[in-house]
């Protein structure tokens, strides 16, 4: 016994410093004999399938076994009577009391397809059933995700939550999207999400390609690459891997992150092993991303038309009928995709496995784009007795992607920005050697040729695709343990001690060539441009949780608190080499280079405790808790910044009308938003002038008291359960204040100082959300689930101690999003006339910020075939279509032809845009076709017959994206010429276009 | 046996000992853990902070410091030898985006558009940069003659930024006290002539500075090669002087700083103080070399004269060539310059050839024809390859003010806007041609506003300077 009391006072002496590794020396609980064995079978209610493995617990004990393969379980039990507990992923659990003297029973699960059982995280360490939850938190689960091949996570849940607003970039292969939570969190602050995958904290970055050194979108060395159109990291994920996803939305659900939550919080579960033989699942799939909108070239009529517009040069290459779709030969590629996706989980009850591998290659509608992404992954649980266990996940990846040469430029070199001075009657296909044309040079015979100069242009778009590359690879490991330790777990108090450490480091790596024979090159007097970037990101923390609980006959408490300790290191260097010695890629063969590097660390620490109490049978959930955080990128790194939270939730059963019951919850908490490494300094710029070293002030001066934006949420809602269970409808207000709002005060430049960087001000935004999922039909043949979300936001400047600033855009002659105290923080302002007296000024003009987003989805099984389509709808929104405004000023947009009062509809638009930026504001509303699928499972019965050895085949064609409904007469209203962004999106800069994706594929289970 | 109890019961003892101090040193190893998360101080790692100078400025950093004013004066000369050089139509910007020329000489012409934001940002915060060197020299423990030195040099800095400023925004006026905290209510606008004054004083302080300094404490780039001494770089300060006041028509001081500077027939003409580039990693290239965005006004073309072999004035031959024609808009052009074909040419500052201009021009002035003649002689034949005007030159004197405002527009074109500056100052900024069709869109503006940056923290009292600048159509 007294090796057991120093058990105890280990735990006690583990917890007093908040950590956990006491598990090691725990002694093991003495095991009660047993005599009596209970077996039975698990199956499925609804088609009499067995479910393996199911948990089956004996209640108030430890003791517990899994079903296997046949659905059949067994497990020693003490004499009398029992209660076992069945409980299974998908179903709703099911407790069945066997008498004493019965041995044996079957139990029938029915499927959980409202996820009302399903376990939703409310802390570190804990979670809560969604039947009870006081939040709104949306969850995804892996059926939802997987349905058509997605390059990122971001892809697969759009049109799935509601209140997130996640949109692409452009449509270029591999990624770069933005996910946004509940509207605008901050202005300049970080504005991603936070993500936890398997409780570690992984890297979301986006580190810029290099792509502005070429195209010269900037000149700026530190912040010039916000126009590189580069991948957010959180792609590398392999979308197969996931179990759930969960989403905080706001500071009431994820207070408990404190100050990193204020953008929200997605808290990612990966696939882990289940008992019993092991089961290979195989997918391979085969398609083809194709062009999906084209914006159409001006037809130039006569050659005079074609001097007058193009100068003399024009009637060189004008001739009557002579039209080149230029569009077409630059994006028209179709180039065979394939994913092969494989995984195997297994294990007994001690030692659980999942692996899974993905290889997977998608062809870019431009010649040298691309995405290749290959994973590996292993997961595995082991029970060390009945007290220990510990997990660990790894996740090793590969992704390279050909991302092209898009988005802004001041040369004349990006696809889109090269196309409005190309008029469509020049020919810019490649020359071969035979004297025939080609797009792709490559197509010429012995891939002979060359490509002929742009006498319009800087630059040949055709060649620019075909000799540039531009490249960046990824390698990724996100590696975590997990160790726990149920110190106590006899009748009515559980504690468990718990400590989580991982890391996620990843290189990226961009080779950027461009070689010096293109047309554009010479230009800048040293030809040829490699760029060679590498960003080194490594993420580390440690966690250790003490969870307790009591339950008691008239209430049930969760008590917990916590630890968290996080850097966060990234370092981003690129050597830039121009004027390259013989046309090689290698950087040493410039004769002039420029290095660059930038680091950034971050460290944090962070407690936290939280109680959670559920009353009244179940039906009473309260919830209050507490996070402290410190951190490295305040000013004062000793402060700690406090963020408690709130919640209650109430279920009164109804049961009239069909409805089931009513849940009503509220919600309040607090979180943060830290400023970014290096605001808090003052800094000179380190350059030279001729080999000299050289000092200057950089423009931004520091603030002494720099601290977390703060936000305040209140949440309330409820949610329903209809028709015997068979719908449910969800409904959320939620009302946001983020105050010490970090801001930049624009100096007047004649302090020498651009701005000042402080904490002020006050952002309010609020919304609704709503979601609806039914299930009209479920026989054994026919299962139809429908489900629907709906968001809305709106926000606003409460205080602005500063004046109006301007916040993203090219400045107001160009349209911009502007913060000013009293208005809305997503319109877009530009000139434009007062509507009463018609004086011209600089005023907002139009929400860019959508009126609403709904998402349908629809899942129909019918036999042996299976009809899943999600649509994705936007109800208003605007974009600034400057590249529209390109063409219009070149006159080569496609309705140039077009006449309004004799004068034409494009020059027209050119001619009001000084006095109205709002010329080239346009409706972003659209409905998307996001994903179709359509699948036949083969008969169990000839499954065996067509694959020996096969448990199931299913065969399924899909697309993704495949219809665009929308007035929007850019490429896709879906765009971001500066990639994600805080505050409004939609500046429309020659993007790179979208595409929509056909796979055939074919999955097996062994 | 009672020993060997004794000895079972010590050895009990020290086993739990063990376990408790295995226990301690657990724990005591996660306290530290744990206390380690205490200090989360992180440095800068990218950049020295501004305090490092103030707290030490040791040779090395006032050095960096005083080098730092030639890195970024030669920014705003970038922006005068480029955008100024666009007011005055000897350069046409080009770019398809339609961010520059003609497009965007277009109204609106205030702050809201980016002329607003040119030759204004970069030279106050190289004016900052001085006065946190001239701060920090306070507390150096650089022997005087060395902090006179840098004094000097970078009050002529200022002076010279200054100068920028005056010359563009010119009746609009702008502000000179800014050295204070960056937080409070921006300086008032002072009138030209104030600006003007400002800028004589600060001249004038350098070289009381100059004059009784040693050697300069830092390194100076080959454009400054002539330069590199407190008594050189006072030749310097009196040519820019020179400069300066022939901008507000002081035509003695102006004469007076001519014969103090490096003014010299005798040398060749474009002896002279240049602004270095180059494409060395983190330091710059011209930003003027590009072929692909600048194109020159072809009305030089037109307007060379003709030498006695009846081929063009030199200058024109060796400081333009003819390319394909480009077309934007109603602006079509077939000529570029010569100028910044690499990458690492450098700006002229001011040269020799300007300081006799600008004698002949306050000779002018004063009614000197012949010494004006003289000069305007000197430079006719040596870089236009012209012949005299005779002796018995029967011209109007304004005749000869055109004569000389030609050889200043050819001699110096491109090099710093120095069309549109001299053109101004004589009210013949309707005589500037302009390529394409007379319209609205080509209109000539006598000054840049500022910068709508400059103007918020203003409101509600808005300067002149903020409101749109109306312009002249040709």
């Amino acid at each position: 016994m007294k090796q057991r009391h120093e058990g105890r006072a280990f735990v006690l002496a583990t917890l007093a410093v908040g950590w956990a590794w006491a598990m090691l020396c725990g002694a093991p609980d003495p095991a009660g004999a047993q005599t009596r064995v209970v077996t039975g079978s698990v199956s499925d209610a609804t088609t009499g399938q067995p479910v393996s493995g199911a948990a089956v617990a004996v209640s108030g004990t430890a003791l517990g076994a899994f079903t296997n393969d046949d659905g059949n379980f067994s497990v020693a039990v003490a004499p009398g009577e029992i209660a076992l507990e069945v409980t299974m992923l998908g179903y709703q659990p099911a407790a069945v009391a066997v008498p004493a003297g019965v041995d044996n029973v079957d139990v029938a699960l029915r499927m959980d397809v409202l996820n009302l059982d399903e376990v939703v995280v409310t802390g570190q360490a804990t979670g809560v059933s969604r039947r009870n939850l006081a939040n709104a938190v949306s969850s995804v689960s892996a059926r939802e995700l997987d349905r058509v091949p997605a390059a990122s996570v971001e892809q697969a849940l759009r049109g799935k939550v509601a209140g997130a607003n996640i949109q692409s970039n452009s449509g270029a292969p591999g990624g770069g999207m933005q996910l946004q939570l509940r509207g605008v969190s901050t202005i300049l602050g970080s504005h991603r999400p936070l993500y936890v995958v398997d409780g570690v904290i992984v890297s979301d970055q986006t580190i810029p390609s290099g792509v502005h050194t070429v195209t010269v979108s900037s000149s700026n060395p530190i912040r010039g690459g916000s126009q590189d159109n580069s991948a957010n990291r959180i792609s590398d994920l392999n979308p197969y891997d996931i179990e759930s996803i969960e989403i905080l939305k706001g500071a009431s659900a994820a207070a408990i992150y404190g100050s990193k939550a204020n953008n929200g919080v997605i808290v990612i579960r990966t696939k882990r092993g289940r008992v019993g033989a092991p089961r290979f699942n195989v997918t391979q799939r085969f398609g083809f991303f194709q062009l999906a909108n084209k914006l159409g070239l001006r037809e130039f009529t006569s050659m005079e038309e074609a001097v007058e517009f193009f100068g003399p040069q024009a009637a060189d290459h004008w001739e009557p009928g002579k039209f080149f779709d230029h569009e077409e030969l630059l994006a028209g590629r179709t180039p065979l995709s394939y994913e092969t996706a494989a995984s195997v989980s297994g294990g007994t009850e001690d030692t659980r496995y999942y692996a899974s591998g993905l290889v997977k290659h998608d062809g870019g509608i431009i010649d040298n784009t691309f995405y290749n992404k290959e994973s590996l992954k292993l997961n595995i649980d082991q029970t060390l007795g009945d007290k220990v266990s510990f997990s660990l996940n790894t996740n090793a990846v590969h992704t390279l992607a050909g991302r092209g040469i898009t988005n802004n430029d001041n040369r004349s070199i990006s696809y889109y920005m090269t196309l409005p001075s190309t008029p469509s009657f020049v020919d810019l296909r490649a020359v071969c050697g035979n004297g025939s044309r080609q797009a792709d040079v490559d197509d010429c015979p012995d891939g002979q040729g060359s490509y002929p100069r742009n006498p319009f242009a800087a630059s040949n778009i055709l060649e620019t695709a075909s000799l540039v590359r531009n490249n960046e690879e990824v390698w990724r490991f996100v590696g975590s343990g997990n160790l726990t330790f149920d110190a106590i777990s006899s009748g009515a108090h559980t504690l468990r001690l718990s400590t989580t450490g991982g890391i996620d480091f990843f290189n990226q790596k961009n080779a950027l060539f461009s070689p010096p024979e293109t047309q554009f090159e010479p230009n800048d007097g040293l030809s040829g441009t490699s760029v060679l970037g590498s960003g080194y990101s490594q993420y580390l923390n440690v966690n250790a949780n003490a969870v307790y609980t009591y339950d008691s006959d008239a209430f049930h408490s969760t008590t917990s608190f916590g630890t968290q300790y996080e850097i966060r290191d990234l370092d981003v260097s690129s050597t830039i080499a121009k004027n390259l010695i013989g046309g090689l890629q290698n950087i040493d063969r410039g004769t002039a280079t420029e290095v660059r590097q930038n680091r950034a660390r971050s460290v944090d620490f962070g407690v936290f405790a939280q109680e959670e109490v559920l009353l009244l049978d179940e039906r009473v959930l309260l919830t209050a808790g507490v996070r402290a955080d410190r951190s490295s990128n305040n000013s004062n790194t000793d402060e700690y910044h406090f963020y408690p939270k709130l919640a209650a939730s109430f279920r009164w059963p109804v049961g009239r009308a069909g409805i089931e019951e009513i849940k009503f919850r509220g919600a309040w908490g607090q979180s943060g938003n830290q400023p970014v490494y290096g605001q808090k300094f003052t800094e000179y710029e380190g350059r030279n002038i001729a080999g000299l070293p050289a000092l200057r002030v950089v423009g931004t001066t520091a603030a002494l008291d720099l601290r977390p934006e703060r936000q305040t949420e209140i949440e309330g809602g409820f949610d329903a359960t209809l028709a015997d269970d068979r719908a449910t409808v969800e409904f959320t207000y939620f009302n946001k204040t983020i105050r010490d709002v970090i801001l930049e005060r624009s100096l007047a430049p004649s302090t020498g100082f651009d701005e000042a960087i402080f904490n002020g001000g006050e952002i309010n935004t609020w919304g609704v959300e709503a979601a609806l999922t039914a299930v009209p039909y479920f026989t054994r043949d026919l299962q139809w689930t429908a489900r629907a979300t709906f968001g809305m936001n709106r926000s606003k400047v409460v205080s602005l101690p500063v004046p109006r600033f301007t916040i993203q855009g090219f400045g107001y002659f160009y349209g911009t999003t502007v913060a000013e105290e009293g208005r809305s923080l997503t319109w877009l302002w530009g000139n434009g006339p007062d509507p009463e007296t018609g004086e011209v000024a600089v005023r907002p003009i139009s929400d860019s910020n959508a009126d609403f987003r709904v998402g349908v989805s629809n899942d129909l099984r019918y036999g042996q075939f299976n009809v899943f389509g999600s649509l994705d709808w936007q109800k208003g929104g605007t974009v600034n279509n400057l590249t529209r405004f390109l063409f219009d000023l070149t006159r080569n947009t496609e309705d140039c032809n077009n006449l309004v009062d004799g004068e034409s509809v494009c020059v027209k638009r050119n001619r009001e845009f000084p006095n109205n930026t709002g010329t080239y504001f346009q409706d972003a509303s659209f409905v998307k076709l996001r994903e179709l699928t359509v699948s036949y499972e083969v008969p169990p019965a000839m499954t065996a017959r067509v694959w020996r050895g096969a448990r199931s085949i299913r065969l399924n064609v899909s697309g993704r994206n495949l219809l665009t409904f929308t007035d929007y007469p850019g490429l896709d209203p879906e765009v971001s010429n500066f990639g994600s962004e805080a505050v409004g999106r939609g500046q429309d800069v020659a993007p790179f276009p979208p595409s929509r994706s056909w796979w055939f594929s074919v999955d097996v289970a062994f | 046996m009672k020993g060997e109890r004794e000895m079972n019961k010590r050895l009990v003892a020290r086993r739990a000992g063990i376990r408790r101090l295995r226990v301690g040193v657990l724990a005591s190893g996660l306290a530290a853990t744990a206390a380690s998360a205490c200090d989360l101080v992180v440095p800068d790692y990218n950049n020295p902070s501004v305090e490092d100078l103030q707290n030490n400025p040791n040779r090395a950093a006032v050095a960096a410091a005083a080098q730092g004013l030639l890195f970024d004066t030669r920014i705003t000369a970038a922006d005068m030898v480029m955008w100024v050089g666009a007011f005055g139509r000897e350069v046409y910007p080009m770019a398809p985006t339609g961010s520059a020329l003609p497009g965007s000489v277009r109204d609106p012409w205030d702050g809201t558009l980016w002329v607003g934001t040119q030759v204004w940002g970069e030279a106050y915060q190289n004016i900052r940069n001085a006065n946190l060197l001239l701060e920090a020299l306070g507390a150096s423990e650089l022997p005087a003659g060395e902090t006179a030195a840098v004094r000097g040099f970078a009050k002529t800095i200022q002076a010279y930024e200054f100068l920028h400023v005056a010359v563009t925004r010119r009746r609009l006026g702008a502000p000179v006290a800014v050295d204070s905290d960056p937080n409070a209510d921006p300086a008032p606008i002072v009138s030209e002539a104030e600006l003007y004054d400002h800028v004589a004083n600060l001249l004038d302080d350098a070289r009381s500075d100059l004059a009784g300094a040693d050697a300069f404490p830092f390194s100076v780039p080959g454009g400054l090669d002539d330069f590199d001494a407190p008594s050189s770089f006072l030749a310097l300060n009196r040519a820019l002087k020179a400069r300066a006041e022939v901008q507000r028509n002081n035509w003695p001081a102006a004469l007076q700083a001519l014969s103090e500077s490096f003014l010299d027939p005798d040398r060749p003409l474009d002896h002279g103080a240049y602004h270095d580039w180059s494409v060395n990693s983190g330091d710059m290239v011209n930003p003027a070399n590009r072929p692909d965005l600048l194109w020159a006004n072809t009305r030089f073309r037109d307007e060379a004269q003709t030498r006695a072999d009846g081929s063009r004035d030199l200058r024109f031959a060796t400081k333009f060539k003819e390319v394909p024609t480009y077309q934007l808009l109603e602006v079509a052009s077939d000529l570029q310059y010569t100028l910044y074909e690499n990458p690492g040419d450098p700006f002229v500052w001011i040269k020799n050839e300007e300081l006799v201009l600008l004698r002949a021009e306050a000779n002018l002035a004063m009614g000197a024809r012949d010494q004006a003649i003289a000069d305007i002689n000197l430079v006719r034949t040596s870089s236009g390859g012209l012949e005299p005007l005779p002796e018995s030159y029967v011209g109007s004197d304004a005749d000869l003010l055109d004569e000389l405002l030609y050889n200043k527009r050819f001699s110096l074109v491109f090099e710093w806007g120095h069309t549109w500056v001299d053109m101004n100052r004589y009210g013949k900024l309707m005589e500037i041609p302009v390529l394409g069709p007379p319209s609205a869109d080509q209109r000539l503006h006598d000054a840049m506003p500022y910068p709508l940056s400059e103007c918020l923290p203003r409101e509600p009292d808005v300067p002149a300077g903020c409101t749109t600048q109306p312009g002249f159509v040709p």
